[in-house]
Parts: structure tokens; C-alpha cells; sequence
């Protein structure tokens, strides 16, 4: 499909529900190896929603208010090819990893930190930073819990940056740069290095991060500016692991893979900063994902009970978890069909109510409920037409 | 036994820069660390150590990169070949090394003294060997024998595997000849690092030459004038130079700004056998522009190589011309060259014909024209004779050194030494440089570039220009339609893109 600015159409309102499908888990499993507390919810409704598009003419971020029903267009505002999309933890500053392989023709990708106007929720592009020398293709942005560090994992450069905030949330110069090597089985996805996703550990400053190029998962320690790996753990030979949550508590990390849609969690020893053992694995048998992968997406609930995941290969169908504290161990709890083949992102809100889906097919963001007891989704409604959609911000204060 | 040099060794503020004194840009850009490495193994080892740690190797032989590609690397690691100088040693597999670490000036001493051979490669002797080989190498006595990469038999070069591991490999028409074909002339920094290169065979070094100079007053200076000198010139090497009895005779053009006093042509040259005992060719070429009213002696320009002017030479007649002879080696090693440190820019061009009349007209008025605020002494356009045996065709397919249908090859350089100076002169010259290339020669896809086509022929890797970045058909100024096989290259033997730079070869 081609899109252009053209098609950039907003609809609001009520679509029809999709609903719940149960279907039987596609799964074959593997055993490789408390509850986190009570949601606090300060608040179940965002107030503005920022959502990136894609598209031939390079893209743009959509902002919304929110009420309870409805979701506003207040604003387009241009930026270059966004891929996704961050909040900094404290500040109206909302930062976005641009998925260019080019920049005033230099081999290099770029992020755009945007100013939010904390009254209308409207951006304003504060800065657009280059990043290293052949860090192409940025995936994944993300902010330290202090909100003095910018992580960025570089699909096409094969590299990690770390850039530092000042005051005012606006990225400097990239102040240190990891480059990765390595392949994997597949040589089409796997020819090299692929950081795609990085992930702060919010307790400590330690970065995690995984590739899909070359099967690992990696922990960095970032202090001062600097960023230095502190651990390497392979994942299984041709997983091309892309996708990573951690657990409320801390010590436990999941990881969703896109080449054999598998889903993995292993323990994470939160003082130490290291990965350790892998406890459980779930995964496709599906042949086909390997040529033709799809995005993961993942996300724990708020409570810690519940892990969400729509798996590449998934065809559309949002896994519900349990998360059994005593034992470590995940067990699917419900299987939910969504209209659209594949999902390009999940975000539940604060409070743990509501699920929202993001897809670059059908160019929807939706919501659906969430049963907060047993964890399992429910209605579903269309909230919002946007084309080429590829990840999704949601503000709340 | 490699030496790493960090921030906290005196040593380092000396090592991390470059010859070109705008780099590093600012502190933000500095390299963490500088290898001196002196043997093959230590490169291996240092770059083994340093991808593995995640960071960022650049290369350096002699540091005269003209943009940032090598010193500008924040928190990489500097691998510096400098020491690195057992190619002296025979190599039991070919009649000839030259280490990347060795400077053009001991390769030239070393390969007189030990076979009486040489490499046409360029006059700047403190120049590294491995970025100049790699990029092609050509100097005074290319019109006579070729670039140096026409003569190369095989290479030794580290790469970086998939998996981060380096890889030793001696390169050759036998063993991955594509990389072999990509070392051939596609410069530095974008699949490995070479250690050395090897010759079969190599011409033998002119036993003597004789060089000249004519210099024209910019006081005396008309548009006229100026024109005629300009096409006197290129029509030689469109013409007459094509004749192989002319291929020992190189010359540069020096054009100047009109507030530096003169601008003159120099030459060498000696015959086909390496003799200089028919001069015909010079006095006839030298002939050529007595209408054009020369003053005997060298223009003294900014940039000058000394092998084109020493003045303490005794000289003699060749027809009305005075010409200075010397043994070739004292000539080729006496003079230095490769400059101090400055700031400085540089451009390029691969002229196939002669300057046309607008062309002339831009150039002229650009000279004589006063840049409030800058100081154009410092600039110099060099229009070095090109042709004779870098045209063999047949090499364009062999190396990767494509333009091979040029007769003049032309260095726009500018040097000064204040930073704030900086804009200004960077602003001239671009302005200058995009004004030449606008004319009706160029085709208006390609305005303000010497695009390949009727007219020029791109420009020159060893003479990078960052400038052209900003233009999407960069890589065809520089790479010619060579570029997708290098990037198959790049593909195939650095999948990871350790090396990288600016203008390197993008996968």
C-alpha cells in the first residue's frame, strides 16, 4: 500500500466490536527451568494521545486529547519517518527515533525531541540529533529512570548509542556508542548486528537490550555518559529476539522473538544488573515466520498478574498470560483475536483497564478492555483511523 | 608489540589529531584511544580487541586524510599503522612489498636502493602508503606507467567477519579477487585494513629527469590572457599528450588567486627509456606558450611541491627554455614534500577535455576577484597533467580505480591557519568550485558537480570532499557505476560495516 498525507484520515468514535475470540493456543511448550502488588491508579483516562505515522511523504506524529469515549485531533506536526515513539519520565518532552539511513547525507539515523505544550498537548520540535556515524535506522528509544539518558538501539548501524538530557530534556551529542557484531541462521534477517529494542531497568541504570541479528540479549551499565556491556546471553540460534519487558518487580525479563515467535523469560538479578536463568520458553512450530516475520509486541500489566503478547506469526491473536509469581512460570490464559493480522504495538493504560492495539495494517489504534481481575481482554473498539501507524505515547499528567 | 595511547598519555594530543588542523572538530569527537601497531599480527590483535569491546576502528597511515574519516571517532579507537614497516622485508611470495605504514618518500628510497624499480605514485613523500595505494596513487610519473594499483599483484588486508572475528587475508586475481578488485583504487576505510601490497613487477625507476618552470605576473594578466594560457595547456593533453613519445612529460598548472603575484605551470619529465636525452618534447611543449609571455622560474604557490622548483638547481638550455636536470632520485626524494600541518579544504575534477572558453571566463573572474573579508592567498587550483598510461581501459574493469578516460586531473586547495577563518573560506571555495561546474557542460541534474559525461569524469577518492554529501549522486562522483559491485564487496566482507566513514562504501 502506498500511503501519502492524503490518506492520513482521522475517524473518531465507535467502530464495531470485534469482541473476544477464543481460539486453542498455537503453542508447543517448553518448561526451561506472588503477586506484584495492587495497580495504582492515578488516573484511567490519558489526557493526550501521540501517535507516529509512516508514510511515503515521511511522516508525521498525530496528537489527540482524550476523554473518556473520544479521541481529538488537534495537531499534525511533521517528522521524519517516526518509528517510535517515548515520553521522558518527567518532563513535557516527547522523543522520537526517526528511521532514516540518512541524514544532510551522512550515513546516520536521527531522533527529534518535541516540546509538549502541557495545556493543548501540541508539539513544537525542539531538536533533531544526528546520531553516530553509520547508526542508521534507529528502532527503539529509551529514557533513563532519572531522565539524564537517551538509549537508542540501532537496527540498521548494528549499534547502541547513548546520548545525555540536559535540564531541559533536549538530547546532546551522542556521548558513547556501542558497536555489535555477530549473525545468525537466517542469513536474510540475520546477515549482521540488529539492536532493536532497549529497554532501562527502572531501578538501576542498567540498559537491556535485544538483538535480533544476531540472537542476544545484552545488559549494559550506563553511568556518566558512558555506556559499558555488561553481559551477552544468547538466545536460541535463529530467535531474532526483538521485543523485551521487564516485570514490575524487577526480577524477572521477558522476550518476545520475531523470526520463531517464540516468547522467553528469564531471571533477571536486579543487583547485579545481570540476566540469568532462562526459565521458560514458548514458541511457533511455524516454519513461515522465518520467512516472513512479523512484529512482537509485549507488555506486562500494571499489576504484575498479567503479560500480554502478540507474537510474530500470531496472526492477530493477543495472548493473555498469567504471571505465577511463586513458580516463575507463565500460563496462557486466553487467546484474543484481533481484526488485524499483525500488531505493531500494545500499551495498557495507567491503570491497567484498558489495552490498546496499534496496527500498520489496517491502520487502527484500538481499545479493549481488560477484566482486572482475571486479566482477560473484552470489548474492543476502533478509537482511531490513522494511516501507517507506528507507535503510539499516551499521556497522562 | 602495539602501544596504546589514551588521554592520559602526553603523548596523545599529538596522536589524536590530523595534519589537516580542522580535525578533530571539537572534543566531542575525539578518539578514545590511539594503537601504534608495528607488525601484521599486532593489527590483527588491537583490531580484534577493539571490535570486540564495540568500538569504532579508523585507520591511519601517514594522517593526511583530507576530511574527518579517520580522527573524528568519539570513543573509538585510532589504529596507526605508522610503525608498521616489515614490508621492507622480502616476502617470500612476491618481488615487492610496501607496507600501508611506510611514507611514499621511504617507499621510493627503499625500492631504488634495494631493485632500482619504483611506483608512480605521488609526490607528497610523507604521505602513508596504504590510503594513497588504496585509493589509487598517481603522481609525475603516472602518464608514463599508470597508477601504482595497475601494478599490484595481491594485498594482505584484516577484514571482520559476521561473527566479529578478524579475519587475515592475502587478496589477489587467484584468492577473493573481488575484494583483490575493490583494493584496487577504491580508498581507504571501507572493507578492512590493508597491512601491505605486493608487486610481481614494477618499472624500473628513471635513471634521471629534468623539470621546468614558466610563471605568468598576475599584474600583467588579461581575461584574454588567461584564457589562452588555460587552453594552451588542456589542448596539449587533449592532443599531443595523447602521443605515448609525450607519456614521460608531467606537468601542473597552478592557478592563484591574483593577490598572490604569479601563476605558472612546472614540469617534469624524462623519455619512455628513463633518459633524458631527447628533450624535443619539452622544448616543444614548452614553445607552446612563449605567446603567452611567461617569465622564466617557479610561481612559489601555496601547496608546492618542491620537486617543481628548486631554485638552487643549476640549470641549462633546452631551446629558448631553461631546465634543471637531476638524478631521479634526488629529485623524487630531495624535495619533501607533504606539507605541515594548516587548515585546510580540498576538491577535485577528471577533466577528458580541454577548458572550455565559460569555464576559463569563471575561473578568471573568480581569481581577480577580491572576497571581502578573506584572504585568497591561500588558495591554489593545481591542473596536473593526466592521460598516457592511466588510460589503459582495459584497467578500468581491473581495479577499481574507473576514470580512465581523463587528461587532466585538477586539486582545488586552500590552506590558512585561523579557525575563525573557517566559514569564509570554506564558503569561497564551494561557491567557486559549484560556479565552474554550473555551465552548459554539466548536465543540469548535476549542476555545481563535475558529474561524469561529455566533460569530466567525476572526482578523485584520495581528494574527498564532504561537500558533496549533500548531493544523492555523490557516490557516482566518486565511485563511477563501480559502486554497486563495491557495495557487493562491502556486503560480502565487512557485513557488519565496522569500517565506515562519511564517503565510505555504503552496504
Amino acid at each position: 500500500m502506498i500511503w501519502s498525507r492524503r490518506r492520513f484520515i482521522q475517524r473518531v468514535g465507535s467502530f464495531s466490536s470485534v469482541g473476544a475470540l477464543s481460539v486453542a493456543l498455537p503453542f508447543e511448550t517448553w518448561a526451561i527451568g506472588e503477586e506484584a502488588g495492587e495497580v495504582n491508579a492515578s488516573g484511567s483516562t490519558p489526557r493526550f494521545a501521540y501517535v507516529a505515522s509512516s508514510d511515503t511523504d515521511g511522516g508525521h506524529i498525530a496528537v489527540f486529547t482524550v476523554t473518556k469515549e473520544r479521541w481529538n485531533l488537534v495537531q499534525t506536526i511533521d517528522s521524519r519517518s517516526p518509528n517510535a515513539l517515548v515520553l521522558h519520565p518527567h518532563r513535557d518532552v516527547l522523543y522520537v527515533a526517526n528511521q532514516v539511513s540518512e541524514y544532510e547525507g551522512l550515513p546516520c539515523g536521527t531522533v527529534e525531541a518535541f516540546r509538549i505544550d502541557a495545556k493543548s498537548g501540541e508539539l513544537s520540535l525542539l531538536k533533531r540529533q544526528r546520531l553516530s556515524l553509520s547508526g542508521t535506522n534507529p528502532s527503539c528509544i529509551a529514557i533513563s529512570p532519572d531522565g539524564r539518558s537517551m538509549a537508542v538501539a540501532l537496527d540498521g548501524g548494528g549499534a547502541y548509542n547513548l546520548l545525555s538530557l540536559n535540564d531541559d530534556g533536549v538530547p546532546e551529542q551522542v556521548s558513547s556508542i556501542i558497536k555489535e557484531t555477530g549473525a545468525g541462521l537466517h542469513p536474510e534477517h540475520q546477515g549482521s548486528a540488529r539492536p532493536r529494542f532497549v529497554l532501562f531497568d527502572p531501578m538501576y541504570q542498567n540498559l537491556l537490550s535485544a538483538d535480533l541479528g544476531c540472537d542476544r540479549l545484552s545488559v549494559f551499565c550506563v553511568s556518566d555518559g558512558e555506556m559499558v556491556r555488561n553481559q551477552h546471553v544468547n538466545t536460541v540460534s535463529g530467535s531474532g529476539p526483538a521485543r523485551l519487558a521487564l516485570h514490575p518487580t524487577n526480577d524477572v525479563l521477558y522476550a518476545a522473538s520475531e523470526l520463531d515467535g517464540s516468547l522467553s523469560s528469564y531471571a533477571y538479578e536486579r543487583s547485579t544488573g545481570k540476566i540469568g536463568k532462562h526459565l521458560q520458553r514458548f514458541a511457533y512450530s511455524d516454519a513461515s515466520i522465518k520467512a516472513l516475520p512479523s512484529h512482537a509486541s509485549l507488555i506486562v500489566h500494571p499489576s504484575g498478574k498479567f503479560l500480554y503478547s502478540s507474537l510474530s506469526g500470531s496472526d492477530g491473536v493477543i495472548t493473555v498470560w498469567g504471571v505465577q509469581r511463586l513458580t516463575e512460570t507463565l500460563s496462557p490464559i486466553q487467546s484474543f483475536k484481533v481484526a488485524t493480522k499483525s500488531l505493531r504495538g500494545l500499551h495498557i493504560s495507567q491503570d491497567g483497564s484498558e489495552l490498546y492495539t496499534l496496527s500498520d495494517v489496517d491502520d487502527t489504534v484500538s481499545r479493549i478492555s481488560i477484566d482486572k481481575n482475571s486479566g482477560e481482554l473484552g470489548s474492543t473498539r476502533r478509537q482511531v483511523e490513522v494511516i501507517g501507524a507506528t507507535s503510539i505515547a499516551l499521556k497522562y499528567t | 608489540m602495539s602501544t596504546t595511547v589514551t588521554r592520559q598519555d602526553a603523548r596523545y594530543d599529538t596522536l589524536r589529531k590530523s595534519r589537516n588542523l580542522r580535525w578533530p572538530s571539537s572534543g566531542d569527537e575525539f578518539a578514545s584511544e590511539v594503537d601504534l601497531c608495528d607488525s601484521e599480527g599486532d593489527v590483527a590483535e588491537v583490531l580484534q580487541r577493539v571490535v570486540s569491546a564495540g568500538m569504532r576502528p579508523t585507520v591511519r597511515s601517514g594522517g593526511h586524510c583530507y576530511e574527518d574519516f579517520v580522527v573524528n571517532n568519539p570513543n573509538g579507537a585510532i589504529i596507526d599503522l605508522s610503525l608498521l614497516k616489515q614490508g621492507r622485508l622480502p616476502d617470500e611470495r612476491a618481488q615487492y612489498t610496501i607496507s600501508a605504514g611506510q611514507v611514499l618518500g621511504e617507499v621510493y628510497l627503499d625500492l631504488y636502493k634495494r631493485h632500482g624499480v619504483t611506483i608512480p605514485a605521488g609526490t607528497c613523500y610523507g604521505v602513508g602508503a596504504g590510503g594513497h595505494i588504496s585509493g589509487g596513487g598517481y603522481g609525475v610519473l603516472s602518464r608514463l606507467h599508470g597508477l601504482t594499483v595497475d601494478w599490484l599483484s595481491a594485498v594482505n588486508i584484516l577484514t571482520v567477519d559476521a561473527h566479529g572475528k578478524v579475519v587475515r587475508r592475502r587478496v589477489s586475481k587467484e584468492n577473493d579477487p573481488d575484494l583483490f578488485k575493490a583494493c584496487r583504487g577504491a580508498g581507504g576505510g571501507s572493507f578492512g585494513i590493508i597491512t601491505s601490497f605486493h608487486c610481481d613487477k614494477l618499472p624500473p625507476a628513471p635513471q634521471e629527469i629534468v623539470e621546468a618552470h614558466i610563471s605568468f605576473d598576475w599584474k600583467d594578466m588579461t581575461e584574454a590572457r588567461f584564457i589562452q594560457i588555460l587552453q594552451t595547456y588542456g589542448h596539449y593533453w587533449e592532443t599531443r599528450g595523447k602521443d605515448p613519445d609525450t607519456w614521460g612529460l608531467f606537468a601542473g598548472l597552478g592557478l592563484s588567486h591574483s593577490s598572490s603575484g604569479r601563476l605558472g605551470i612546472g614540469l617534469q619529465f624524462c623519455n619512455p627509456d628513463g633518459t633524458c636525452k631527447d628533450l624535443s618534447v619539452v622544448n616543444e611543449f614548452l614553445d607552446l606558450f612563449q605567446h603567452c609571455k611567461p617569465i622564466a622560474g617557479a610561481a612559489n604557490l601555496p601547496g608546492d611541491k618542491k620537486v617543481f622548483h628548486d631554485p638552487k638547481a643549476p640549470k641549462e638550455c633546452v631551446g629558448d627554455h631553461e631546465i634543471a636536470r637531476h638524478q631521479w632520485l634526488e629529485a623524487t626524494i630531495g624535495g619533501g614534500g607533504g606539507g605541515g600541518e594548516a587548515r585546510t579544504k580540498y576538491k577535485s575534477c577528471y577533466m577528458k577535455r580541454n577548458f572550455t572558453t565559460d569555464e576559463a571566463k569563471i575561473i578568471y573572474k573568480r581569481l581577480t576577484q577580491e572576497a571581502p573579508g578573506v584572504d585568497l592567498r591561500g588558495f591554489v587550483l593545481s591542473v596536473d597533467s593526466y592521460g598516457g598510461a592511466t588510460n589503459k581501459l582495459s584497467l578500468a574493469d581491473e581495479t577499481s580505480r574507473w576514470q580512465r578516460s581523463s587528461v587532466m586531473k585538477l586539486q582545488y586547495q586552500y590552506y590558512w591557519r585561523n579557525a575563525g577563518e573557517d566559514d569564509a573560506r570554506l564558503k569561497w571555495l564551494h561557491d567557486l568550485y559549484a560556479d565552474i561546474y554550473s555551465t552548459s557542460n554539466v548536465d543540469p541534474r548535476y549542476t555545481s558537480t563535475p558529474y561524469p559525461g561529455e566533460y569530466y569524469e567525476g572526482c578523485y577518492i584520495n581528494y574527498p570532499d564532504a561537500d558533496m554529501l549533500k548531493y544523492p549522486f555523490w557516490t557516482g562522483l566518486y565511485y563511477g557505476d563501480q559502486y554497486p559491485f563495491l557495495q557487493g564487496v562491502k556486503r560480502k566482507y565487512d557485513p557488519n560495516n565496522i569500517f565506515h566513514h562519511a564517503m565510505s562504501v555504503r552496504a
